[in-house]
């Protein structure tokens, strides 16, 4: 494990654990479990503990003043995680529509990878996805598990505006806006649900981490009542 | 009990020491651009330590306090004038009903703040009354009314001097960022050497670096990011990430601004020029 390990302080207050392996399900439950044993041994010098795929960011409440004696902490509970798995969690449906008022950039995908749009749309809905991290936009999930057929780079110029709910597509990953903002997804779809409340401070996302989902075909009149009526989405 | 705002000015917003408990949910850490001056502002009054203020970018305020309190202007220099006359920064004005406060132009710096007695009051999402949307609303408007407690006492607070040598820098201290040992010698010469300038590009979220760099390096996974973070885009464009940056990010960290060199780089203007001083906090290599 070590070879592959760096524990490198990032700034005054942050040290990042980043491990140079394959990206999988496996490095994401061991990550999620470090992240978790970190809290519990440390919960009084740091402030909070973010991962993405592959590392993970410690941020402390001080200036760390003895960054040789924190890395051989680190190396210490790298090497005693424990190895259970995740808990199983049920798969949520995400309800999306595919047509092409929501999936702006449908026929581009469909010329850059050479499928049909419904073979796009029945590929994206077939497998269940792990959530890696929430990045980029308050309540953004990184999905992980996109059919390989499907992947397509990001558009070369930027979208200065996104709606909310557009899922896209950025290489291999797959992901969805939880609010609107510039980017430079491919655009296939919308959901009507919303994944993120500023209120609900304890659980502003509605996923988190080693969650799974699949997405849901609907056609834009489902699309339009859930819209309506949120209350109705059963996950 | 409150601010109306007249003239809103450019990007104007409260903001305090930042939200330290979001990162998890995507959410930026936010908080003052310059937190040194953020921070002196409201010791000058004797505030809590994460007290709101109201920061505001180079020019165009008029705002008219409803309310008595004690108010301190944080500013490197500028054109201010309380009923006309003219005030300055770093100075505790006892405030009555009625007072209007115009804030024609900073002659120093991007970012100055306005903080009252106590502090502002606004809802705390995640701890933070920062402003940042979609978390709260993006910034100020013409019409808009701030709320503070009124205070009636006879004491704003101290007088300290401000050092304003801290802004005369003109060598930045960095750290080696993650991806840094990648560069070729050349870059890494060229980082620790030549002079460098700032972009027009400037706002909460990044400052863009005039002078591009050749760079061969591949694109990272997406990877955790900062306040101060230097990204080095394909195109060859370094981008320092201020204090809306997003949590994550997906082109190579070469650089790591200090918590000093942030707040000196946020009030230089566009076109101002600096070298980086490397420090040594993570000279270890893999």
């Amino acid at each position: 494990m070590s070879e592959s390990t760096r524990i490198f302080q990032l700034s005054e207050r942050s040290i990042l654990i980043e491990f140079n392996r394959d990206i999988t399900k496996n490095l994401l439950y061991f990550l999620l479990n470090l992240k978790e044993d970190i809290f519990l041994n440390k919960s009084e010098h740091i402030l909070q503990v973010t991962n993405t795929y592959n590392s993970l960011l410690v941020v402390y409440k001080f200036t760390i003043n003895n960054f040789n004696s924190e890395k051989n902490n680190y190396f210490e509970l790298i090497s005693n995680v424990s190895t259970t798995d995740m808990p199983k969690s049920s798969t949520r449906k995400i309800p999306v529509c595919y047509e092409l008022d929501f999936g702006l950039d449908l026929e581009e995908v469909s010329k850059k990878t050479g499928l049909s749009i419904s073979e796009i749309i029945k590929r994206h809905t077939h497998p269940i996805y792990t959530v890696y991290f929430i990045g980029f936009l308050p309540g953004f999930p990184y999905l992980g598990g996109m059919d390989s057929s499907l992947f397509c780079r990001r558009k070369p110029n930027p979208r200065s505006k996104i709606n909310s709910g557009s899922v896209g597509i950025a290489g291999s990953q797959t992901g969805i806006y939880p609010s609107s903002s510039p980017g430079g997804w491919q655009i296939i779809g919308r959901t009507p649900l919303s994944l993120f409340d500023s209120h609900k401070t304890d659980t502003p996302c509605v996923l988190s981490p080693g969650d799974s989902l699949q997405f849901e075909s609907i056609t834009k009149e489902e699309f339009d009542n859930l819209h309506s009526h949120p209350s109705d989405i059963k996950l | 009990m409150s601010i109306y705002i007249h003239k809103a000015g450019l990007y104007s917003s409260l903001q305090d020491k930042g939200r330290f408990v979001g990162m998890t949910y995507g959410v930026p850490i936010s908080g003052a651009m310059d937190q040194n001056l953020y921070h002196f502002t409201n010791t000058m009054l004797e505030n809590p330590a994460n007290s709101s203020s109201m920061e505001f970018y180079q020019q165009g305020l008029e705002l008219e306090f409803t309310s008595p309190t004690f108010m301190c202007i944080g500013a490197l220099g500028g054109d201010f004038k309380l009923n006309d006359k003219p005030v300055d920064p770093f100075e505790i004005i006892k405030i009555k009903k009625g007072d209007f406060l115009k804030i024609k132009q900073l002659t120093s710096g991007n970012w100055g703040y306005i903080a009252v007695k106590g502090g502002f009051e606004s809802e705390r999402p995640f701890n933070s009354q920062s402003f940042y949307k979609p978390i709260t609303k993006r910034q100020f408007e013409n019409d808009d009314v701030l709320i503070y407690k009124a205070f009636d006492g006879e004491s704003g607070g101290e007088s300290p001097v401000f050092d304003m040598s801290y802004y005369r820098a003109s060598e930045l201290e960095v750290f080696e960022g993650p991806e840094f040992y990648k560069l070729s010698q050349t870059l890494d010469y060229q980082l620790k050497h030549a002079e460098f300038s700032l972009s027009t590009s400037l706002n909460r979220m990044a400052y863009q670096i005039q002078e591009r760099l050749v760079n061969d390096l591949e694109e990272i996974i997406t990877g955790p990011v900062l306040p101060g973070t230097v990204q080095f885009t394909p195109a060859g464009k370094m981008i320092v990430l201020m204090r809306d940056a997003q949590v994550t990010g997906g082109y190579p960290r070469i650089l790591q601004f200090s918590e000093k060199s942030i707040n000196q780089l946020s009030q230089m203007r566009v076109k101002s020029k600096f070298t980086f001083k490397f420090s040594g906090i993570n000279s270890e290599k893999i």
